[in-house]
Formats: structure tokens, C-alpha cells, sequence
């Protein structure tokens, strides 16, 4: 602690000991602020429900894209193609809508035809 | 308790300690908190303010309004804010999730003015206010937010006309999940 | 103590190594004082006649009295407590300070961060927290004038010859240790990564009430402990007391902030924990009551230091920080908060802890301190009497003030009659303080350069 006992004191010492003290309060703000930083970075609830909601809207979305997109078979035992494909298929064949209104105004006692529906229905 | 870096460290202590249990739980409650509607499906509230009131509040804390001013009304067991008529509930945390600064104030030589853009019925309310000193006031004039044309009519200048659309919107009449309005 | 002050006119070895920036303090800190009284004095005639310069935007009610807060607190105040923690530790450590162009360096920055802070408070550059409204470039450069003019008591203390230590070393180095984290902090969380919402309130009642209590406070209670000690040549009473006085002190006043806020948009859970503390303050205040009360008050000892000017100031200053830690206990309940909360009620119960408290101690420490560190006389005993009766009048009327003013904020008078005893008051300390530095600066500039200290 006492190094002045020397008859040429040492001026570095007092200054080194201030430099401690700098360094101590360096530290202590640099824990405090730490400390602040990790906690303010961290999301939260509503954070996260937010990510939650927005990663099932773009997959609804893309599911609904999918269904005008591709063909295949819907639950109901009727099937469904793209709509272009629909279209061109009309404009070829006209007779296809005339066989279509039949087929939904009565179900019939045959077998259902295969019926074109638009991907939505 | 001689050593000059015990001290310390327990001066140290003492601080981390409130430091933690005021601010970081205080962080942890308050500081992911956001908008939310008032009924299941509604618009979110507070409302984003208009890009006029953002450069009204720049004036608002220039001219050192929050010194005079609060805005925060406080809950019926706590003074008698509401029965004022200052706001019809108390406000809340949720209320000021998208102010860049907080003035919650401290000292009220005015009316709180969380509600004011409730209270008043129109801009020229404001602008009278503002230009000139109320009868048994202690808020004076500010007659250099006006400039006076030849025919003696006051024109606002951009910083009174910011102003007033940044107190305009200072409103807390929808309900939120911690405080619903009564009806 | 054995520091031989028999002969007038000479200066001991460790008061001329630390008496540059001693005096550089002081300096600084009195023409803050005037520039704040006059500010304060412009404050209370707004009150009385609204439109009083009002006629340019420089001059609002508001930014006066921001700039009136930070010239005292960082102007006057802070300038004034590095002087006195520098000297009491070196007195008490046997500290020669050997690089004083150091402390001198920061005093210079500080002053002149300060002031460019405060034009750009006046152009229209503040913030909304109270104490932090200068422009937030301005904190950073304060906190590195301070680590240069303030951290060495903390040296002093680190290296002093034997191992005693004294009640008020402690206040010191705490004192000491709080001003640059708080301020870090609380710039850090308010204007450079502000947090969100009421957070912000929060934070900013944390950062005012450590600064309030504990830097302004614990300063100014090391210097009563000192001064009381010294003056009365007697031992404090119930010294084993002081260290827990000083522990619960720094312990609960640091979670006081909340308290500040009751029924503001902040949870309940954090405004009863601030309750909590703020009750919890009794602890503290009751221990420095019977430290001080319990060593001046047998054998006619009040009278004795009534008849001793640095004596008279730090009693009147002890009282009123009982006095101000009993009123902000009393108001921290619920009821009673809603009743003065937003009042100047509330002000006049910080102007009892901030100025009748530690300006009050201030003075009584000049007046013991710039004698020996000048070695000359006060030039005259009128004006230290005059300086005494209108500070202690306007420190009265201030109180006065807050509780009728406070009356007519709930309507029952009119206003500009109820905020007359302010004015009075700040006239009253306008006088005052110009009596105290008129006598400070004669001293000072009768022995300009510590040319006339002992030879050694």
C-alpha cells in the first residue's frame, strides 16, 4: 500500500491505483450493461406467436396456391385439375358442361361420371 | 470493511441487486409488450400516430411542455385523476408501447394530457389555447408559434400546426386488455 | 488529525498538493451557484407573471427550469462534492495528491461539457427525463471528466499510510462509485438503446432517485459525519451504528425509484416493492439521526454548534435530510402519495433534501475548507451572516411555498398568490448566494496561485 516511504516518491503509483479504480467501474458497468443487452435481445410471447401465425398463413396460402395449381382427387370422390387445363378442355369439347349441369341437377341411380371441378369448388 | 475493493464490490452489490429486480424483471414484463385489439379480431390499439404528431412530440419536448405537463392518469383508488374527467380509465403500460420517449411527467402545473386529443373538439380549440394566455392560467402565450398577416388574422407556423396534430393524438379512449373502458 | 493550523497563513503539505483543483472546483462551482439562483429566480417570476420572456422560444417555462436543474445539480452540487470528498479523504487518508493536473483536466471538461450542454438545452435540444435532458453526447464526456476529477478520493483511500477508516470514507467512495454506472446505465437504456414503454419510467426513476440519495446524499453525508466529528471534537455516538447507516442507505435507496411512480402505468408488483424500500429508508435515517443528533445533543452541544459557522450550516443541513427522509417515508404510503403526488409539494420535498440539505452542507464545508486551503480569513463575518438567515429564510419559504402551492393545485386558491413565498424564497437564496460568493471569490482571489503555502 505505502511505496512513498522513499525519499523520491513514485508518481506512477498514485496514478496506477487510479487506473484500478477505472478499471473496477469498467467492469461493474460492463456486467450491468451485459446483463441489460442479453435480457433486451431474448423474444418474448408475443414474439413468437407472431413468427407462429405468420408461418401458418404462408402455409395455408401455399396449400391454397397447390390446389389450383395441380390435379388430383378430392374427398368427395370428384376430382379436380388445374384451371387452364379446364378451360381448354371446354373449348374443345362444349358437350362436357352440358353433361356437367346434368350430372349436378340430379345425382342419378348410375355411377357418378367423373366430373371436372375448378380447384376452389 | 477496510479494503478499498470490498467497498466496492459491495457498493457494486447493491446496485446490481435493484438493478436486477427493478429493471431486468421490469424488462422481462414490460419489454416485449405490444399492440393489441380491444375485441377479439379488431383493430390494434394505440393506434400508429400520424408522421405530423411524431414531429409534433420533437416539439412538445423541445419547448419542455413535459415540465408542466403529465400524461398518465392514474386508477380511481389513486387520486382523483378520473373524476376530473381527464380520461375515463386509467392508462397502462400497453398505452405507450410506440412512443420513442416516455413523458409520463412528474409535476402537473397543467391538465394531464394523455386524453387531451379526446377532450378537445377541434384543431382551432387548440390553436386558440396555444396563441393565447387563458384567463386564471399560469401557461402563457406562445405567440411565437404564430405569425400575424397584414389582415391581422395568425397563421400557424409548421411547428404549432405539428404540435397540435401530436396532442390530437394523444388519446386513450379504446379499450385495452389490462384497462376496458367503461361503458 | 494532527495538521497544525496555529498559524494562520500557512497551508499544510497535503491541502497545497490537492489545492489546484480544489480551488478549480470551488470556482466553477460558485458561478454555477449564481447562474442556477438567477435561473431559479426566472422560474418564480414565471410563476407570477406567465408571460415574462415569454416572447422567444428560448425562454419556456420549460427549458429554464431544466436548465436551472442541471446547472445546479451538475454546476453547483456535483463541482462543489468533488471538492469536499477530494479534501475530506485527503485529509482524513493523509493523501498528497501528486499529478493534480488530472482532477484539474476533468473539472475543465466537465464545466465546459456541461455548458454546451446546456446552450443546447437552451437552442431546443432536450429530452424529457428529468437530469438527462442534455443532448446525449453530452453524458459520455461527463462521465470521463468525471473518472478523471472525482476518482481520487478512491485513490486516497487505496493508499493511505495506516489502516484506520472513518464512517465518512465510506459515503465517499460509494458516493463515488455510484455517479458513473448509474449514469451509464440509465444513458444507455434511455437515449442510446432506449427500452420500450414505460420501461423508459422506469429506469429514469431508478437512475434519479441513486442520484438524488446516494450521490448527492451519500457525498453530503460524509462531509456531516466529518465536519460533526471535527467541529464538536467529540466521537460520534453509537459509531457502531454508522456502518449498517451506510449499508441499508445504499442498499434500500437504490430500489426507492418506483415510489416515485405510484399509480403510474407501471405494474403494481414493482410500485409496492419501491414502497417497500422507501419504508425500509427509516432504517438508514433513524442511524444517521442518533450518529448526529446522539453526538451533538448532550452537554449542550447544539448551542456550540450554533455559535460555529461550518457547525451551524451541517446542523441545519442534518436536520433537514431527517427531516426530507421522514417526509418522502411519510408520502411513499399510497394515500397519502395521491394526495401530494404531482404537487409542488413534491418539489418542495426535493429542494429540502437537495438544497436545505446538501447546499446547506456544502457552505458549512467551504467555510471550514477554503480558510485552510487559501491560508486567509473569511474577508467578512456580515456577509456569512447574511449568507446563513436568507439561505435558512429561503430554505423555510421554499417548504413554505410547496404547501401552498400544492394547496392551489387542488384548486382551493389562486395560483400566482400561492407561488409568492417562492418567489420570496429565491430571492431570499439570490441574496444569499451572492453574499457567499462575493466572500468565497474575495478569498480566492486574495492569494490567486497557492503561492504563499508552506516551502517544503
Amino acid at each position: 500500500m505505502s511505496d512513498s516511504n522513499n525519499s523520491r516518491p513514485v508518481i506512477s503509483g498514485q496514478v496506477a491505483s487510479w487506473l484500478g479504480v477505472i478499471a473496477f467501474l469498467a467492469v461493474a458497468i460492463a456486467v450491468i450493461t451485459y446483463a441489460y443487452l442479453a435480457f433486451r435481445s431474448t423474444d418474448g410471447v408475443d414474439a413468437d406467436r407472431r413468427l407462429a401465425q405468420k408461418a401458418l398463413r404462408a402455409d395455408l396460402e401455399s396449400k391454397a396456391k397447390g390446389k389450383l395449381a395441380d390435379s388430383g382427387r378430392n374427398t368427395d370422390g370428384t376430382y379436380h385439375i388445374p384451371i387452364e387445363a379446364a378451360i381448354s378442355l371446354i373449348a374443345a369439347k362444349p358437350e362436357v358442361l352440358v353433361q356437367l349441369r346434368q350430372s349436378n341437377v340430379g345425382p342419378g341411380a348410375t355411377a357418378p361420371a367423373p366430373v371436372f371441378t375448378n380447384g376452389t369448388k | 470493511m477496510k479494503n478499498l475493493n470490498l467497498i466496492l464490490a459491495g457498493v457494486f452489490f447493491t446496485l446490481a441487486a435493484s438493478f436486477g429486480g427493478l429493471l431486468l424483471s421490469g424488462q422481462v414484463q414490460l419489454g416485449q409488450l405490444h399492440r393489441a385489439p380491444a375485441e377479439e379480431g379488431g383493430p390494434l390499439f394505440p393506434a400508429k400516430e400520424p408522421g405530423l404528431a411524431i414531429q409534433g412530440r420533437e416539439v412538445y419536448l423541445s419547448l419542455g411542455c413535459v415540465t408542466c405537463h403529465t400524461q398518465q392518469v392514474r386508477p380511481a383508488g389513486q387520486g382523483n385523476d378520473i373524476a376530473r374527467g381527464w380520461a375515463s380509465r386509467p392508462s397502462v403500460a400497453r398505452d405507450y408501447v410506440l412512443q420513442s420517449q416516455v413523458l409520463l411527467g412528474n409535476r402537473r402545473l397543467g391538465p394531464d394530457l394523455v386524453n387531451y386529443g379526446a377532450r378537445v373538439k377541434s384543431d382551432d380549440e387548440v390553436h386558440t389555447h396555444l396563441r393565447t394566455s387563458m384567463p386564471g392560467s399560469v401557461m402563457p402565450a406562445y405567440g411565437f408559434l404564430y405569425t400575424q398577416s397584414k389582415d391581422g388574422s395568425f397563421r400557424p407556423t409548421e411547428d404549432a400546426v405539428a404540435l397540435v396534430a401530436y396532442l390530437k393524438s394523444l388519446k386513450i379512449d379504446y379499450s385495452s386488455p389490462e384497462a376496458k373502458l367503461k361503458q | 488529525m494532527s495538521q497544525d493550523y496555529s498559524s494562520r497563513g500557512s497551508v499544510s503539505r497535503i491541502d497545497a498538493s490537492i489545492s489546484v483543483p480544489v480551488r478549480t472546483f470551488i470556482f466553477s462551482s460558485l458561478l454555477w451557484l449564481l447562474v442556477a439562483s438567477v435561473l431559479s429566480l426566472i422560474v418564480a417570476l414565471k410563476l407570477q407573471v406567465p408571460s415574462f420572456l415569454g416572447e422567444c422560444p428560448w425562454f419556456t417555462y420549460g427549458r429554464i427550469e431544466t436548465l436551472q436543474r442541471n446547472a445546479f445539480i451538475y454546476g453547483w452540487a456535483s463541482n462543489a462534492l468533488f471538492a469536499l470528498n477530494l479534501w475530506i479523504m485527503s485529509s482524513l487518508a493523509r493523501f498528497e495528491l501528486k499529478s493534480s493536473w488530472l482532477p484539474v483536466l476533468g473539472g475543465i471538461v466537465w464545466n465546459l461539457t456541461l455548458t454546451y450542454g446546456l446552450i443546447q438545452v437552451l437552442l431546443g435540444q432536450l429530452n424529457g427525463f428529468a437530469l438527462l435532458e442534455m443532448p446525449k453526447e453530452v453524458a459520455p464526456a461527463m462521465v470521463v471528466a468525471f473518472l478523471f476529477a472525482a476518482l481520487w478520493p478512491a485513490v486516497a483511500f487505496a493508499r493511505r499510510p495506516t489502516g484506520n477508516v472513518f464512517v465518512s470514507q465510506w459515503y465517499i467512495i460509494g458516493a463515488t462509485f455510484v455517479f458513473p454506472v448509474i449514469t451509464v446505465v440509465a444513458q444507455l437504456m434511455l437515449l442510446w438503446c432506449p427500452t420500450l414503454g414505460v420501461m423508459q419510467a422506469l429506469v429514469h426513476s431508478w437512475f434519479y432517485q441513486n442520484l438524488i440519495l446516494l450521490w448527492l446524499g451519500g457525498s453530503a453525508l460524509s462531509a456531516v459525519y466529518y465536519f460533526v466529528a471535527k467541529e464538536s471534537g467529540r466521537t460520534i455516538s453509537a459509531y457502531y451504528l454508522a456502518t449498517v447507516g451506510f449499508w441499508t442507505l445504499f442498499l434500500f435507496a437504490s430500489w426507492t425509484g418506483p415510489a416515485t411512480l405510484l399509480g403510474g402505468p407501471i405494474p403494481v408488483w414493482l410500485q409496492s416493492v419501491g414502497v417497500v424500500a422507501a419504508l425500509l429508508m427509516l432504517v438508514p435515517t433513524v442511524i444517521t439521526a442518533v450518529n448526529i443528533f446522539g453526538t451533538l445533543a448532550p452537554r449542550n452541544g447544539i448551542a456550540q454548534a450554533w455559535n460555529n459557522t461550518t457547525l451551524r450550516f451541517v446542523l441545519v443541513g442534518a436536520i433537514s435530510f431527517t427531516l426530507s427522509a421522514l417526509l418522502n417515508i411519510v408520502f411513499s404510503t399510497r394515500s397519502l402519495n395521491a394526495l401530494v403526488r404531482f404537487t409542488p409539494f413534491g418539489q418542495a420535498q426535493e429542494h429540502l433534501a437537495i438544497y436545505s440539505f446538501v447546499s446547506m452542507v456544502i457552505f458549512g464545508a467551504a467555510y471550514y475548507i477554503l480558510p485552510r486551503l487559501t491560508g486567509s480569513f473569511w474577508p467578512s463575518a456580515k456577509l456569512v451572516h447574511l449568507h446563513f438567515w436568507s439561505c435558512a429564510a429561503g430554505s423555510l419559504l421554499f417548504v413554505v411555498a410547496g404547501l401552498t402551492q400544492g394547496w392551489a393545485a387542488h384548486g382551493r386558491t389562486d395560483f400566482a398568490v400561492s407561488a409568492l413565498p417562492g418567489l420570496l424564497a429565491a430571492s431570499l437564496l439570490l441574496v444569499g448566494h451572492f453574499a457567499f460568493a462575493l466572500n468565497a471569490l474575495g478569498m480566492l482571489a486574495a492569494d490567486k496561485a497557492p503561492s504563499n503555502r508552506r516551502s517544503y
